[in-house]
């Protein structure tokens, strides 16, 4: 927390970040979105200048003239048009994009940390909505400052004709804006209740697309359309609502100018009238109100845009003012040394292949986090406590393995070898060793078969292979496993119990499990009841020995209550 | 149906979505022509002040007095005010308007989503539904009420700009109209990139959203594996690409944009000039050329609006047709026998299958499963077990041979007489994010709370009465039920829909094995009476079967019980003693 980024202060810092790390595009912008908008007010005054030089006199030469630069400034203000245009939509993208890096940049130095200080959904529902909706506003800083200049001008314009006619539009401009505050508020709130019930409904039909199955088996569909009806409806009840209230800033944002207009022209009439006015002069008025248009709707939608990326830009620095667990900087001191868990009585000697008989998966995944270092614990390797060792050295060295671990989208080669590919022996070795090898076969494409993300195109037992030969291609020294072979037959299990314990030789590996199969495998077995070691030795001494060891077991292979 | 999407969706076809556009619109006729009254008053009123410039530049050039010009000032003022009204309201009604509509289609939607065939359901490319059912619904219903109000209203005004004109002038508005020719080439030319630009760029977005969530969901195994580089260069690689596809529609849009609004330009240019020449020969007054040249300059707002969405309506239109074609999915339902079962005897004669383009998965399996019976099927993994599992339910039908509940095949069974017949609970049940309660309803919904508790208690789960909320605790995936209990409200489920047969595919692998086994005895205790196939890779079950079938490349290699199987020291004895952890 010690040395917060000044663009986490806030919102309207963060917002503010994105302005600044890109200002000279923003600059850019800036200039052209007012050249711009200024330039809107010389075809009403080429115009003007066109009837009251050229038309009254007849068709000629200055007819042509002034129609000749009407043209060609029309051209020059589409050129700028699209420069703007083209700037300020380089402005949006990278400021999104500069979102959507600092969400992932926060993400993967969250590392493990991340799941228990932030749902995922939400999370990256910043990099795909929130940071689009923050770039959004960003057109404030080129259309919006080109408004106000625009607006400015204008005024200045109408000055030089009639004073009364500059006061008449400055003032209601603003008036304009506060009339329409109390109603964008309201429009904010209705938009996020719409936008909410929107986001339910659409959650509702990815929630039955998913379970069509369970629906079409087993029954249900009534029920769920009655609820799909229920929540469509209220879809329409808050977008009647929102409409109400868009509709008044629709009205406004016609009307208003409209009114505007009128009055001005009133005015402008009289005077024409009383002789202080030309008809020229008329027609530039007209001209000059019908674009202030312009920037009053440009005013409305960054006043809407902006209360939007507030909220935005609020959930944005909440996630990325989330600070890491505090880790150490220690090298590791003695690698052959052994780790142990004072919490649970565990202790891990170096080089053998232990398991940790229990069927308290919490339990069994609470110690492995110990051990790993992931949970902050007395553990220690020796007498070296884990939580003073560098993170990225303790990673490499001690390896938690659970398959509700992430697989990432990609070639089977890159999925597995997360170091990068180590040639065919390596391969060749831990496809065998973690069971893979026999999918392999399955594989027209071999090592180059796309995985899916999170492995979903794979069956339970084929992704669980798949997570233990990515941990085994990582060759940590202390391997810790979390029933890595739940999924697959029995048969399969012992074999490739057996091919890793021949793998990790030389190497510390732990498993949790309470599979026979794997307990007769390990060099040493520690009993864990209710988060405790209450007794060791191998699998024979232990089925000899101890009667709760003995139940656990065979509840697992067989039934003693109801057999012999 | 002309055309068919990969996954065999079909996708409508241009009459089909003409004649889905009419009944959507005939579902509500009155509000679709109030909507387009309302917009043409709203339009026809903004049109009003060049108009009335017009007019008083004439009177004023004429002489007028201020009494005159106050009166047409005040005129002015009114039809602003009125302008306000309507226009408000016209939004109102359009939008009001397109909610409906959407409700409607999305109601369509979802009964056709419904009732898709089982079949189909199964073997559908689910990303592919999940796609048309909302992305491509939110870009229709998007459309409906936003692009759809907003782009009526702006068609009117342009037509009646265009009339207004006429009524002026018809020269000048033919000279208008020349004048913008350009417009409707240059469109052309960018509707017919912008589609598939536009889908890139949306892709670009989707891949990169991907990437990120992946990075956000995947964060410990992204430290866990050093992979905080590769996660970086993918997310960064990404983005360019995303990158790189907004900047290729931003070209199109460099193209659109200055050419329309150039020809807005030479369109007033070239009306000045005629504009003039016709006032010199005093074949149009000054007030009206000047209101034409005003009406000139104020038609791009509207045709601008009009341009904007043309490229979502052309990507809405699309959707429509994806959205519609799920309607065609309903006529290739399969036939359906109209013979009733007779008891609950499960025959399996001869059977083989093979998935369409692979290899032959099972080989003339013969096996006849008595009422009341508890098989447990065994093999090792990809033996074809779970196969044998979707062709006794009838999902797939066999390739030759038969399967017959109660001398009915199985796959030719009306889906509700097949519910009652059999079900499957395989290892992946999808629990639906809503009550527990609910999720247990959907199998037999006038079940009393009393019955779903006790279902419940039958598959063990007596957690239930340790949650706060009860059967009312929603079942959600980020936080919530770990994947045992999910298995374990599966079970329930099925015991409350009560099927003569229930078939347990890997039902309870994600229980700890000593749960699982006490959860499968008590299955069978509460199911007495019916038959129960298992399907386990934990042989716990085996043990106390009547009968273990044991399978081995697509052939029922052993059939015995327990004792009957170890006797012949086969493949049977080989899975049990690795499963002891016997002698490797």
């Amino acid at each position: 927390m010690e040395r917060r980024h000044r663009y986490l202060r806030g919102p309207w810092h963060y917002l503010w970040w994105l302005v600044r790390s890109q200002w000279r595009r923003v600059l850019l912008g800036a200039l052209l979105g007012s050249t711009w908008m200024v330039g809107l007010t010389v075809p009403p005054l080429l115009l003007s200048l066109a009837v009251d030089d050229g038309l009254r006199h007849g068709f000629g030469a200055k007819v042509w003239m002034w129609a000749g630069i009407l043209g060609a400034v029309g051209i020059g203000i589409a050129i700028l048009a699209i420069l703007r245009h083209r700037t300020m939509t380089k402005v949006r993208i990278y400021a999104a994009q500069q979102t959507i890096r600092a969400v992932a940049a926060q993400s993967i130095r969250l590392g493990s940390s991340l799941q228990r200080r932030a749902a995922a959904g939400e999370v990256a529902a910043i990099g795909v909505s929130d940071a689009w909706t923050m770039a959004r506003s960003l057109t404030v800083t080129g259309p919006g400052v080109g408004a106000v200049v625009a607006y400015v001008v204008i005024a200045a314009a109408l000055l030089r004709i009639s004073p009364l006619l500059a006061v008449v539009i400055l003032i209601g401009a603003p008036a304009l804006l506060l009339l329409l505050g109390p109603v964008l508020n309201r429009f904010r709130v209705h938009g996020m209740a719409y936008r909410e019930a929107e986001a339910a409904l659409s959650g509702r039909i990815v929630d039955i697309v998913s379970g069509l199955r369970v629906l079409t088996t087993l029954g249900g569909k009534s029920l769920f359309a009655e609820r799909w009806e229920v929540e469509s409806d209220l879809v329409r009840r808050t977008g009647y609502r929102l409409a109400t209230t868009e509709s008044w800033i629709r009205g406004i944002a016609v009307g208003l100018p409209a009114l505007f207009l009128a009055i001005v022209m009133w005015l402008t009439a009289r005077m024409t009238v009383q002789g202080d006015m030309s008809v020229g002069e008329f027609v530039a008025v007209f001209g000059y109100v019908a674009v202030v248009v312009v920037p009053v709707s440009f005013f409305i939608e960054a006043a809407i845009d902006i209360n939007r990326a507030l909220v935005s830009a609020q959930r944005a620095t909440q996630f990325l003012s989330i600070e890491p667990r505090p880790r150490g900087t220690a090298p590791v001191n003695d690698a052959t040394a052994a780790l142990s868990d004072p919490e649970s009585g565990l202790r891990l000697e170096h080089g053998v292949f232990a398991v940790v008989a229990t069927d308290d998966r919490r339990q069994a995944k609470t110690i492995m986090e110990r051990l790993a270092g992931i949970e902050t614990s007395d553990a220690r390797w020796g007498d070296q406590p884990l939580a003073e060792i560098d993170a990225m050295v303790l990673r490499r060295a001690v390896l938690p393995l659970d398959d509700s671990d992430y697989l990432f989208a990609g070639p089977l080669r890159d999925v597995v070898f997360t170091n990068g590919d180590q040639g065919d022996a390596e391969r060749e070795h831990v496809a065998f060793a973690s069971g893979i090898d026999e999918m392999l076969r399955g594989f027209d494409d071999g090592w180059d078969t796309q995985i899916a993300e999170r492995g979903s195109n794979l069956s339970g037992g084929q992704r669980q292979r798949l997570c233990l030969a990515r941990a085994l291609a990582a060759r940590p020294a202390v391997l810790l496993a979390l029933d890595p072979l739940s999924a697959v037959d029995a048969v399969t299990e012992s074999q490739v119990v057996e091919r890793v314990r021949d793998a990790r030789r030389e190497l510390t590996t732990l498993v949790f499990s309470d599979s026979a199969t794997v307990l007769s495998a390990a060099d040493v077995v520690h009993l864990v009841e209710e988060g405790l070691v209450v007794a060791s030795g191998t699998h024979a001494s232990l089925t000899a020995s101890n009667g709760r060891y003995r139940t656990l077991v065979s509840r697992n292979s067989s039934d003693e209550g109801e057999t012999s | 149906m002309e055309h068919t999407s990969e996954s065999g969706f079909p996708i409508a076809s241009r009459g089909e979505l003409g004649r889905a556009a009419a009944r959507l619109v005939r579902a509500d006729p009155g509000m679709f022509f109030f909507t387009i009254g309302f917009g043409t008053v709203a339009a026809a009123l903004a049109l009003a002040p060049p108009w009335l410039a017009g007019v008083m530049i004439d009177k004023i050039t004429g002489g007028a007095s201020l009494a005159e010009v106050d009166r047409y000032g005040a005129a002015l003022v009114i039809l602003a005010v009125l302008q306000l009204l309507i226009s408000r309201y016209s939004f109102l009604v359009t939008a009001r308007y397109g909610l409906r509509l959407s409700q409607r289609l999305r109601r369509s939607i979802v009964d056709r989503v419904l009732n898709l065939p089982a079949r189909i359901v199964d073997k559908a490319d689910a990303g592919d539904l999940m796609v048309r059912t909302t992305n491509d619904t939110r870009s229709v219903t998007g459309i409906f009420s936003n692009a759809a109000p907003e782009m009526l209203i702006s068609i009117v005004q342009v037509v009646l700009t265009f009339i207004f004109i006429a009524v002026l002038s018809v020269p000048l508005a033919i000279v208008t109209i020349i004048g913008m020719l350009g417009i409707p080439v240059v469109t052309r030319w960018y509707l017919r990139r912008a589609a598939s630009g536009y889908l890139a760029e949306a892709d670009g977005h989707a891949q990169l959203a991907e990437s990120l969530s992946g990075t956000v969901n995947g964060a410990r195994a992204v430290e866990l594996y050093g992979l905080q580089r590769r996660r970086q260069d993918d997310i960064v690689r990404r983005a360019a690409t995303a990158r790189a596809a907004q900047f290729a529609t931003l070209r199109l849009r460099s193209v659109l944009f200055p050419a329309v609004d150039s020809s807005y330009a030479i369109a007033l240019v070239v009306v000045l000039l005629v504009g003039a020449w016709m006032f010199q020969a005093n074949a149009i007054a000054l007030g009206s050329l000047i209101a034409i040249l005003l009406y000139v300059r104020q038609i791009s707002a509207p045709l601008d609006v009009v341009l904007l969405w043309l490229e979502s309506l052309q990507s809405g239109i699309a959707s429509f047709a994806r959205v519609e074609g799920l309607a065609g999915s309903n006529i290739a339902n399969t036939p359906t026998s109209t013979g009733i079962p007779s008891g609950s005897a499960v025959v399996v004669s001869n059977v083989s299958f093979a998935y369409s383009h692979g290899p032959t998965v099972l080989h003339g399996i013969d096996l006849e499963i008595r009422p009341g019976e508890n098989l447990v099927i065994v093999g090792a993994s990809g033996a074809g077990k779970s196969t044998l599992a979707r062709l006794l339910v009838g999902i797939e039908a066999p390739t030759t041979g038969s399967i017959t509940l109660g001398g009915v095949e199985a796959s030719a069974l009306p889906l509700e007489v097949r519910r009652s017949q059999i079900a499957l609970v395989t290892q992946e049940q999808h629990l639906f994010h809503d009550t527990i309660r609910t999720n247990l309803l959907l199998a037999h919904p006038d079940a009393e709370d009393h019955e779903l508790h006790a279902a419940m208690s039958a598959v063990g789960a007596h957690w239930l009465d340790s949650l706060p909320a009860g059967l009312d605790t929603v079942v959600s995936q980020d936080d919530g039920l770990s994947g045992a209990h999910a298995q374990q409200i599966a079970l329930a489920r099925v015991l409350l829909s009560d099927p003569q047969t229930v078939v347990l595919d890997e039902a309870t692998s994600l229980l700890t094995p000593g749960s699982a086994s006490t959860v499968e005895r008590s299955l069978w205790s509460v199911l007495e009476d019916r038959t129960v196939i298992t399907i386990a890779h934990r042989l716990a079950t085996a043990r106390v079967a009547d009968r273990i079938a044991v399978i081995d490349d697509g052939r029922i290699r052993e059939l015995g019980d327990h004792e009957e199987l170890l006797r012949r020291e086969g493949l049977y004895m080989r899975l049990w003693n690795a499963w002891q952890g016997g002698p490797h």
